[in-house]
């Protein structure tokens, strides 16, 4: 009886064991990236987001990009990056800002910083120095910063860009 | 209002977000959007209308349309962050569309990847997943530029248009037209042509014109081309003085020994290279766990070197400092022929011809070049002079002469515009005197009798010279003049053909072109 008890408990241990050795965070990510198009229905112009597979200069992009959680253990410190892509020009004000999480790069993505705070130093005629705040269009990179996304939650996070 | 669907965070409505304080913000409107950061004055191209200086005072653009947005939403009592954000959203639905001239290349490839990085619960664990999109570019067209053809002084697309010509009647004229694509990608443009007049001119007439290469010369394609198709990219840059960088996997339309124009200069594609977008393999809205392979981008690049064609300006390429977003865009020559005659004796024939382009290939004429080609009608004049060689003295209307004397004729045959053609003179021996002619040249040895082999006449087109026989049946100098005479006596006919294709055996007069003379002299003797 006792023999029978601690084989089960034993059993039961190793059977346990590796899916507590397992137990990890699972983030995964998508991404869909979109336009508006203008058509009209019963005689009315009504604009319709659509998936973006080609696109023409000067039109803007819409990026959502969805991240869930699908491991059995909660991730942390999730740090989300991406570059603004080449050819195009971050438009101001349309990063999804979560609890002011958001911060930009004018640097590719050495450091990233609230947009008040990005600032470079150009060189005037005279030989002075003058501290200018960056403009969107200089934004290199996004970056959003999470600290804990729990087992299955899923958030989603968006921005745009004018094609150049 | 638009939906705020891209401008507002957006997390599931699970419980674990809710709770969360990361996780589950109080977005109240725009609030959190717009106390992050005060918005930025206006850049130019931003797009931005609405100022925001303080976060508080909003300035409305000068467009009464945003104006009247601003004053409707301020009457309701809307707080100014609102509508600042309002307005924005506004300009960002509705605004901007493909009018704006491109600067990026059709056929580029926009490629977006995120990267997540994250640890496990405890802190210690890192991971990374990736997800991308990629987004092509499209053509946007652009009418073209009509020009002259690039020269030394006038390079590019800026050379003047040609001018209107003046021909003889019969001739062409022909015009050099450059056509310059200004599309951020290689587009097909459709060519045609009118003949928007055609006065004074005989039946038949035409119109006609081909593409020709740089050199002047080659016709590339002839019999009025329906269409031409002009290479176009938009540069990101240059390597060096003679290379030009553009997005991988984005030139198309383009050859070694194409004339391509950037920013007005006009130069000789000598290398092409299309090269690569950049690609990612965690693609699209599958959700990927892992962290995909990026591909780099191979840029695409055109080697340069300066138009030396007779139609070029021969500027070498000194591009290492070209701007990002530049037009590189391909030339081609259309030459233009007009020929007609003139069916008036005194009226020019005048046609004037237009040569269409059409850009979007919608049956609408765009940008259009014309020209007027003058037919100058045949100025042929004759003139009759004596002189008197016996007395001695110059050739004049008229004049005296004993019995015995020798008189010599000379007749004056000039053209002063247009191809006179089939030019025949007739002429009698004149009253109480007998022709005189030559056995050995003119005003040689006066011949005993009248043989057929005799010569009665000398003409003289300033170049070449010849002697004319008595004989019909011999061509004596076919660039200047042949003929024959009947008899010696008095109201004898002497018949002269003049100008170059005179043929005596064919009764054929010559032609004389513009600005031809021909003098024409023969001898009688008082009877």
């Amino acid at each position: 009886m006792k023999n029978r008890n601690l084989i089960t408990a034993v059993l039961f241990i190793l059977l346990a064991l590796p899916t507590l050795a397992l137990a990890k965070p699972a983030v995964e990510v998508s991404m869909i990236v979109e336009k508006e198009l203008v058509v009209v229905e019963d005689g009315k112009e009504v604009t319709k987001m659509v998936t973006a597979e080609e696109i023409i200069p000067s039109e803007v992009l819409f990026y959502t990009i969805t991240f869930t959680n699908n491991g059995d253990e909660a991730a942390t410190n999730a740090v989300i990056n991406n570059p603004v892509p080449e050819g195009t020009a971050y438009l101001p004000n349309t990063a999804s800002d979560e609890a002011g999480n958001v911060s930009f790069s004018i640097d590719g993505g050495q450091t990233y910083k609230k947009p008040t705070l990005l600032t470079y130093e150009v060189t005037l005629p005279d030989g002075s120095k003058e501290q200018r705040t960056a403009s969107p269009e200089q934004y290199t990179h996004i970056r959003w910063q999470v600290e804990k996304i729990e087992v299955g939650q899923t958030g989603k996070i968006s921005f745009q860009v004018r094609v150049k | 209002m638009y939906p705020a669907r891209n401008l507002k965070p957006r997390l599931s409505d699970q419980p674990a977000a809710r709770d969360d304080p990361n996780l589950h913000p109080d977005y109240g409107g725009f609030y959190d959007l717009f106390s992050k950061w005060a918005p930025r004055p206006r850049t130019p191209g931003a797009g931005r209308p609405t100022t925001c200086i303080d976060g508080k005072t909003c300035k409305p653009s000068s467009t009464n349309r945003k104006e009247s947005i601003m004053n409707m939403l301020r009457l309701r009592g809307t707080s100014c962050l609102t509508v600042c954000a309002m307005v924005l959203l506004a300009i960002v639905a509705f605004g901007w569309t493909s009018t704006a001239e491109a600067n990026s290349s059709e056929g580029a490839t926009i490629l977006n990847v995120v990267q997540v990085d994250f640890a496990d619960a405890s802190g210690t664990v890192t991971y990374t997943a990736t997800a991308s999109s990629t987004v092509t570019i499209n053509l946007v067209e652009q009418a073209v530029t009509l020009s002259g053809a690039p020269t030394a002084g006038s390079p590019g697309d800026t050379a003047a248009a040609p001018g209107n010509q003046t021909v003889a009647s019969g001739a062409t004229a022909s015009y050099v037209y450059a056509i310059t694509g200004n599309a951020n990608g290689e587009d097909t443009i459709d060519l045609s042509h009118t003949v928007n007049s055609a006065t004074d001119v005989a039946a038949g007439y035409t119109v006609t014109y081909s593409t020709i290469d740089h050199d002047g010369s080659t016709v590339i394609t002839s019999g009025d081309p329906a269409s031409i198709t002009l290479g176009g990219a938009v540069a990101i840059g240059a390597v060096d003085a003679d290379t030009v960088q553009f997005p991988g996997g984005a030139l198309s339309g383009f050859s070694v020994g194409d004339i391509v124009v950037i920013d007005g200069v006009d130069y000789e594609v000598s290398g092409v290279t299309v090269g690569s977008a950049a690609s990612h393999d965690n693609l699209g809205a599958v959700a990927h766990s892992d962290q995909g392979t990026t591909t780099n981008e191979v840029l695409g690049t055109l080697d340069l070197i300066a138009n030396a064609n007779p139609n070029g300006s021969n500027t070498a390429p000194a591009l290492a400092a070209l701007a990002a977003g530049t037009v590189v865009a391909e030339q081609i020559l259309v030459q233009v022929d007009v020929t007609a005659t003139a069916n008036n004796p005194t009226t020019d024939g005048v046609v004037v011809h237009t040569l269409n382009t059409d850009y979007n290939n919608d049956a609408t004429d765009d940008t259009t070049i014309s020209n007027t080609t003058t037919f100058s009608t045949v100025g042929l004049t004759i003139q009759k002079d004596v002189q008197n060689v016996t007395a001695g003295g110059g050739y004049g209307a008229s004049g005296t002469g004993d019995p015995g004397d020798i008189l010599e004729y000379r007749l004056t045959i000039a053209n002063t515009s247009g191809d006179a053609t089939d030019v025949t003179i007739t002429d009698i021996v004149p009253d109480y005197t007998t022709l005189v002619v030559f056995s050995d040249s003119y005003d040689g040895t006066v011949s005993g009798g009248f043989s057929a082999t005799d010569l009665f006449a000398y003409a003289d087109d300033g170049t070449n010279t010849t002697d004319l026989t008595v004989q019909a049946t011999d061509d004596e100098d076919t660039t200047v003049a042949a003929g024959n005479a009947s008899a010696q006596a008095a109201g004898s006919t002497l018949t002269i053909f003049v100008g170059s294709g005179a043929a005596d055996t064919t009764d054929t007069g010559g032609t004389v072109t513009s600005s031809d003379t021909i003098y024409v002299y023969y001898q009688v003797q008082i009877d």
